[in-house]
Parts: C-alpha cells; structure tokens; sequence
C-alpha cells in the first residue's frame, strides 16, 4: 500500500510536467481541525474487560468506548503543489503533518473518591486514568484532489474540490498519564494500539481563491478499515482480552485551511 | 524530472518508516484474575497505589495471594475477587480470651466471567457465591506483603497483633453460612460500591460471622463472642522464609486467618484464680485464655482479670465505661476541660492499690486518671500519632543521629505536669525498634522485635544449645537501656526466657509434662493430697529463686520448691483434706457447705506451721493445722487482703458499683 500510494504521486507529478498545463504552483498551507470524531466498536457486557489483579480488584471495561470528538482551531502545517488548467480546472497534490489528543473512555469499578484519595490526594490537580486514557496521535500524509474553479473573471473566485488523503500513523502513544499506574495504563494501551499504519480518506470541500490566496473548507472521512483487527470483528466470542478486539471504526474530519503560493511556473511558457 | 528530485526526496523521507511502534513490556496474563476450565495462575499484588513496580522490582515480593489452580478445576471462566479484611475492634474482642490474630483475614468472592461488567445498587441482594471446586486450589497467602499503614487502626493492628505472628499460630477457617442456614437474619450479602461492583460482604456481616453472634442463633443482643464458628485447616505449611502460608481450597465457602487460639476450659484454670475470682468479683467467668504466661480471665460483665503463671493477681481492666458513672471528680474536669469532646470507650484497670481510668477523646488522645485509696488525681495524656516534630529536640536530634534512614511507623507519647515519655515505633534495617525516651527526652531503652537467632550473642546461643538442643525459637526481643541489654527468647515449647547479653540467666518459666516432674516433687504430692491427675505443671526460675505449680484435674493447684517443700496449695476437692479435717467438717457443718481451701506456711499464726485454710460456702472460714486438726484460732469469717483492698476503692468511688461478695 504504502510503495503504491507513492507510485501514484510519482505519475501525477510526471504528468503535471508532461501535459499541457498553464500553471505550476509550490506553497504552503495551514489547516485546522475544528471538528474530528472518532467513532469505537461496540461490545458486550462481557467483553473488553480487564480484570486487573491489584487490591481493589479492579476492572476496567471498554463499553465500546465513547465516540471521541476533539475540538480544536490549532493549525497544522502543508506544502502543496497546485497544477492549473485552462483557468478553471486545477489538480492539487499535499504533504501535511497533522497531530491531535483524544480520550479514549472506560468504566472503572473503583469508586471514584477511593481512586482520588489514592491517586489524587491533594485534590488540585486532574483526575487522571479513572475512567478515560488520553491517546497521542501524529499523523503524515498526503492529499490528491481535483477541483473546478467558478467566475473566471472576478478577482474572489469560489471553487469546489474533491479526492482523496493517504495518512500514515507517524505514532500513537499515551498522553498524560500518572505514573503510579503506567503498568495497567499499558496494558490497556496496548489493546488500544490497533489503528492502521495506513488509512485512506475520501475528502471533498470548497473555497474561494483571491490571487495567490486560497481560503478553503473541507471534510475528511475515512474509507476502507481503519483497524488493523476489523475484519475480526465480532467474529470471535471469547471472552479472553487477549484475543484481537478491533477499536477504530471510522475517522471523520471538518477541516479548514488557508494556504499561499510561494512559487508559480507557468509550465505552458517553459514548453514554448 | 530531475526538477521534481528534491520534492521527492523530502516526501520519502516523512514517510519512509517513520511510525514507530511503541514497544510495551506487559504481561496481563501476570496481572489478570480470571482464570478458565485450562487453570492457570493468579497473583495478587500489593500494588494498587503504585503498580510501576511492576517493572522495576522483584515482582514475586508484591505478591498477596497466588491461586494456583489446576486444569479441570473449574468449568467455567471465572472471576476471582480477592479481599483482605481486617478490624482492631474485632481484633480486640478476639484477644479477650479467645484467638489472637496474627494476619488479616482473606476470603475470595468469585464471579462468572460470562457476568461480565455489571453494575449493581445497594438494593442487590446477591448471596455470596458458593462454587465447589472440581480439584482443590492451592493458595498462597504472603501475610506480610500489605505493609501499607495509613490508618491509626491499622497501626495498632500491626504493632499489637501482626508483628507477634510466630509458629504457633495456625491457620483457621470460618465458614460462610449458605443462605438461610443459619437463619434468614443471618445471610452475609456481597456489598456493592458506587460503580456497581463488589467489594467484598458487609462488614457487620463479617463481624457477626468472626465473632460467632451468628451461630449458634442466639436472640440475646448480647450474645458472648466466641471462636464457635473457627475450625483449624487440617494441612497447610507455613514458610517464615517468604512469611507464607500455602493451603488449599475446596470450594469458596471459608474466610481464613492465621491466628493463635488462646482460650482455654474453664474448668483448666487454676483453682487459685478461680477462688480469687469468686472472692473478688460479683460476676461470673465467662471464658479464659492463657498467653504468653499470663491467664487472661474474662468475666460476664466484661471485665477482664489478669493472673501470671503463679496464678498471682496481676490486674483488670474494665471497658467501655460510660461517662455518667465514672467517679465524679473525673467527670468534673471532664466537664470543666474538654465539655464539647465526644468520650467513648473508657477503661478501667485495678492494680493491687490502685486505679488507673483511661478516658479517650476521640481515637488518637485517652486522658489518663490515678485512683489510689484515697483520691484521684489527673496523671497526663497519652497521645497516639504523636508529630515528629512536636517532640523534644533531644529526641529528633537523636532520631537524625542513630536512625537518619528509619522509617518510623508510629510515635506515641505520655505527658503529665511532671513526666513526659515517648514511644517511638520505628523499622530500621528491616528490624522493628521500639524507642523509648524519658524526661526531657533522655533516652532510656530500646527494644528490638523479631531478632535472628544470628543477631544474638555466643554465649546465649551456647546457653539454648546445652540447656534446649534442638527446640526452635519462636520470637526474640531485645531490651537495650543504658545498664543492661537482656534477651526474651521464647521457644516452641512454650519456655520463656529471660537472659542477659553474657550468657546469665535472669529468669525463666516453662511448662511441662508431669512425668518430667523430679522424684522428690512427685513423692511430696503423693504423700500429702489425694489428687492424683495432672493437667499441667511448669517450671518457674526466677533471680535464682525456683518453683513447679502443678495444677489437678480434681481442683488441686500446688506451688513447691525443687527441695519439696510446698509453697502453696488450694483447691476445690475436698478429699485433698486430712481425714481428721473432713470428718470434723462432716461433723459439724455438711459437704455441701464446703467452698475450696488453701494450705501453706503461715509464720504469723501463734504457733508459725503450715495450716489448712478451709472456706465454707456462707463465708465462714475454718483453720486446721498441717495434721489435720481443727485449730480454734479465728473462727469467724477472714476476708482475704483483696477483698479488702476492692471493697475499700469500691467504696471511695462514687460510681455506685459497691462489690459485695
């Protein structure tokens, strides 16, 4: 996946250099993500739990964990490369980086102020690990998408676009964490750490461009299996946490972003 | 295209094998407890508050419980929930003549695993979950490996209680009554916590079960305490190596406990104790106990008696003491000095010629009262949980000096107008040390629990070997002041020994077997009693003074010197009289008049001789000289000095608890 996803983005920029293009832009681009959900399998009563063998007998269970949403204007670095076509249609290829925080939760059978008082006791800081695991998400990717571009003749044209992300999952590990429990944090980390080295998105939005400017709205869905145990999912009956619980279903995005040529070639006048 | 070799080259190296797994060193299989028809191992671990010792630390000594359980053993998945349970109240009531407890207890609450996560509220009567076992599971019981002490509780249970643990004890179970089977008000329900999940039976529960109120059935609110429903595991071993103790379990019916069993019959208490109970007290014996060469004798108003091995008066302490009837001039100054204090759980104890009342405010402070024959007057506080840095600087400059790197478990600390000394309960070097600090905070002893037979000298071992080869030493402590350092050994064969540094002996009690008893004794018993039926007999070496007390089955206790003149002698058995006596008691009164007697060497009598102190039942008491005959010297009722001292305090006190025997 990963070496054909490459090939790919070889050929478009041969392509970019062999046809019959008008522009050839280099810039970069900054993108937030106000809205990002990540959607968890459902399971059983049953199952996903863990039956830890400390004092307290605690156990923790997945209840399918909930859906995580992250709401955050931070932005995010790109470089694009933009071909332009007869003034309306345009292809655009981009790198990106792009890193979040999320909770993954659970039930806990500890009562809460016994967990406090043990973990917490001068009760001014965060309740860390009760019921929730906060995960650190970096990803890289690129993006390929072909748009249209409307009112050729006015200096704000709008535009709409649609095509498709690869990321790759540069790293997931725990976020804030009290240390006194890093043995079972990891634990059930561990069976969390099942996302996809690499994801496939279907992306599609819209904009509007003034001069080198681009002011851009979009959103980003995954496609395909996110999880590297999806396809064992509900498959197995067993109630032994060792056996492969799936976690990712979906990943979606709404995203904005601004970006800026650096750099335009008119490719049309080097051929000449 | 080579335009397009820098971009390109930027791109393969972000995602050219740039993820970077985290690599995690876990074993859930090593710290899950849920276990399936193919058996396997669960281990327990102490480590709830810090479970990163898993990494970094010998595991295998943060172990609690390991089940180890066979293949087959069970049939379906399970879940074992492990619970410990300890309370100093029970624990208390438990060392008032019946067990003293050297663990906490243990017990499992298991569920099925096809259960899963289920929440539950209080109103969820689910029963205690009774699973027979298709094959025994081994358990492991580390009982020291829980050393967290927050708690003053848990303080006072560890340094009373867990720290004596020594071979004698033993491991007891306690049945989990099936539903209903003692009764529909004696059921032991799971108790749920806010999350929905077990946390073990309630402790009330528990307590009813520990202390026997529950069974037999007994509608008396007051129900006595009792060990009725402990029985002692028939195989397990006890490895003071790791401090473990392995057994097997059938089924999940028992709470278990390591823990000594100290009561004894009744009817096996010496007959002096018993005569001074009856003369004494208004009430009756309840139960008995004897422990470390003290007999402990609990009465029916909960008062307990102390008596050492000569079966000599030591003290007693009453309990739980309410305010209203304590002397009126401690109420006063209660009033007058602490009026919005809440005052619980007073104590009494009697000496010889005084009182002491101990009046605690709250759980960590007890005021302390002296009441001798004629006032009472305020002693000081005694203070549990006492601040480091509240304690004179002699002590913290001496606690810097000798004991920079002790952990110190506890500090209590005494103070009157005129005295002032300081315990402190410290774990230096793996040992346990007790410190003890006087006025001004000069230090005065220290005494070192749990020794080694290695940390003792030459010549004291050289003194075990020739004296008992081959007898295991149960405990050592050391006393340590500024005079002498002395050694208290005890060994398995319940010998006490009290020993210098050098090698001298300081004193020594031992019990016995009657036919170890020398000749000479033996003849001399013969010949002078007609109990003929040993229970118990010891031996008694103390500052070079020595003794045998032998007790009878027929009433009879006797104390004599090795050369086999009797020191003193009492019972209840009135064919141990002199033909002579009987048939003038026969004669003028009848056998059901006759109480007990004592018989010994009265040098204040006209003629100084042995004598034959005869009590009769309305109090009146007969003398008769060592061969029998009927001395007329006070024939009129002899209270013995006892009495006389309880009646008197009885009498200046304004308690209104007047003793008349």
């Amino acid at each position: 996946m990963k070496f054909t996803t490459f090939f790919i983005f070889i050929a478009f920029f041969s392509l970019a250099n062999t046809t019959n293009a008008q522009f050839l832009h280099y810039g970069i681009k900054s993108f937030a993500s106000p809205y990002l959900e990540m959607e968890f399998y459902q399971y059983d009563n049953n199952e996903y739990v863990f039956y830890f063998a400390n004092e307290q007998n605690e156990t923790i269970r997945f209840d399918g964990l909930d859906t995580s949403r992250i709401k955050s204007m931070k932005p995010y670095p790109a470089l694009f490369v933009r071909y332009d076509h007869n003034i309306r249609w345009f292809a655009q290829a981009e790198v990106f980086y792009f890193w979040f925080k999320n909770e993954a939760s659970y039930k806990n059978s500890v009562d809460l102020t016994n967990y406090s008082q043990t973990f917490n006791s001068e009760n001014n800081q965060q309740i860390l690990n009760y019921n929730s695991l906060q995960l650190k998400w970096r990803f890289s990717g690129f993006r390929v998408m072909g748009g249209y571009k409307f009112m050729k003749t006015k200096s704000i044209r709008p535009f709409v676009f649609t095509g498709f992300s690869v990321m790759f999952l540069m790293n997931l590990s725990m976020g804030d964490t009290y240390y006194e429990r890093e043995y079972r944090n990891l634990i059930i980390f561990n069976h969390l750490d099942t996302y996809a080295l690499v994801t496939v998105y279907n992306t599609s939005g819209w904009g509007f461009e003034y001069q080198g400017i681009r002011i851009s709205g979009y959103i980003q869905r995954s496609t395909g299996n996110i999880d590297i145990f999806a396809n064992q999912y509900k498959q197995n009956n067993s109630l032994s946490i060792d056996e492969p619980h799936p976690n990712y279903k979906y990943l979606f995005g709404n995203f904005i972003s601004i970006s800026i040529n650096i750099f335009s070639k008119n490719l049309t006048k080097t051929q000449l | 295209m080579k335009k397009f070799f820098v971009p390109i080259l930027i791109l393969t190296i972000i995602f050219s094998g740039c993820y970077k797994y985290v690599e995690i060193d876990y074993d859930y299989a090593l710290y899950n407890r849920l276990v399936g028809p193919d058996g396997g191992i669960i281990k327990f671990y102490a480590n709830y508050s810090n479970d990163t010792a898993m990494y970094f630390w010998d595991t295998t000594s943060q172990i609690l419980v390991q089940l180890d359980v066979p293949a087959g053993a069970l049939d379906s998945e399970m879940v074992f929930n492990f619970y410990q349970f300890q309370d100093f109240d029970i624990a208390s009531e438990l060392s008032k003549g019946l067990a003293e407890v050297g663990s906490k207890f243990i017990y499992f609450v298991p569920v099925y695993a096809s259960d899963g996560y289920h929440e539950h509220d209080d109103a969820d009567l689910t029963y205690h979950l009774s699973i027979d076992f298709n094959k025994p599971i081994e358990v492991t019981y580390y009982y020291k490996a829980d050393p967290k002490l927050v708690t003053i509780d848990e303080k006072k249970l560890q340094f009373e209680f867990y720290d004596w643990l020594n071979p004698n004890y033993k491991l007891y179970k306690i049945k989990i009554p099936e539903i209903n089977e003692w009764g529909e008000e004696r059921n032991i329900f799971v108790q749920w916590n806010q999350q929905g999940y077990p946390i073990g039976y309630y402790n009330n529960d528990l307590k009813d079960i520990l202390l026997g109120y529950w069974y037999p059935y007994n509608p008396n609110n007051n129900a006595s305490s009792s060990i009725i429903n402990w029985q002692e595991c028939s195989d397990y071993f006890i490895n003071p190596t790791d401090q473990s103790v392995t057994f097997k379990i059938e089924n999940t019916d028992y709470i278990y406990i390591l823990a000594r069993v100290i009561q004894i019959s009744i009817d096996k208490l010496p007959i002096k104790i018993r005569t001074y109970i009856q003369n004494n007290f208004s009430t009756n014996i309840q139960k008995a106990s004897i422990i470390d060469k003290t007999f402990q004798v609990v009465l029916e108003d909960r008062t307990i008696v102390y008596f050492d091995i000569s079966s000599n008066f030591l003290y007693a302490e009453k309990f739980n003491i309410p305010t209203p009837i304590l002397p009126q001039v401690i109420q006063n100054y209660l009033q007058n000095n602490y009026p919005n204090e809440i005052i619980q759980g007073n104590v009494v104890e009697y000496y010889e010629d005084y009182s002491i009342y101990k009046i605690n405010l709250g759980i960590s402070k007890s005021l302390l009262f002296l009441e001798d024959l004629t006032n009472i007057e305020f002693l000081g506080y005694l203070q549990f949980d006492y601040d480091f840095y509240s304690m004179p600087q002699s002590v913290i400059d001496y606690m810097n000096t000798n004991y920079p790197d002790a952990t110190i478990n506890s500090i209590t600390n005494f103070s009157a107008s005129d005295q002032q000394e300081i315990n402190i309960y410290i774990t230096n070097n793996s040992k346990n040390i007790r410190l003890l600090f006087g006025n001004s905070g000069q230090f005065s002893t220290a005494i070192y629990y749990g020794l080694k037979i290695q940390d003792i000298t030459p010549e004291v071992i050289t003194f075990l070997n020739e004296n008992f080869p081959n007898i295991n030493i149960v405990k050592i402590t050391e006393t340590a002041n500024i005079d002498s350092n002395i050694y208290n050994i005890q060994l398995i064969n319940q010998t006490d020994i009290e020993i210098y540094k050098t090698g001298e002996l300081l004193s020594m009690s031992s019990f016995m077997l009657s036919q170890d008893l020398p000749e000479l004794i033996k003849t001399t018993l013969q010949n002078t009693f007609n109990s003929s039926n040993i229970v118990f007999c010891y031996y008694l070496f103390n500052h070079g003074h020595e003794d045998y007390g032998i007790e009878f089955l027929e009433g009879l206790y006797v104390e004599i010197y090795p050369s086999g003149i009797i020191e003193y002698a009492g019972g209840t058995n009135f064919n141990d009289l002199k033909t002579n006596t009987k048939t003038y008691i026969l004669a003028n009164y009848s056998l059901n008049d006759f109480s007990n007697f004592d018989y010994y060497y009265n040098e204040y009598m006209p003629t100084p001789g042995y004598y034959y102190y005869v009590y009769l039942t309305n109090e009146t008491t007969l003398i008769f000289d060592n061969s029998g005959e009927y001395v007329p010297y006070k024939n009129s009722t002899i209270t013995t000095k006892h009495t006389k001292l309880w009646e008197q305090k009885h009498k200046n006190t304004t308690s209104g608890q007047i003793i008349n025997k």
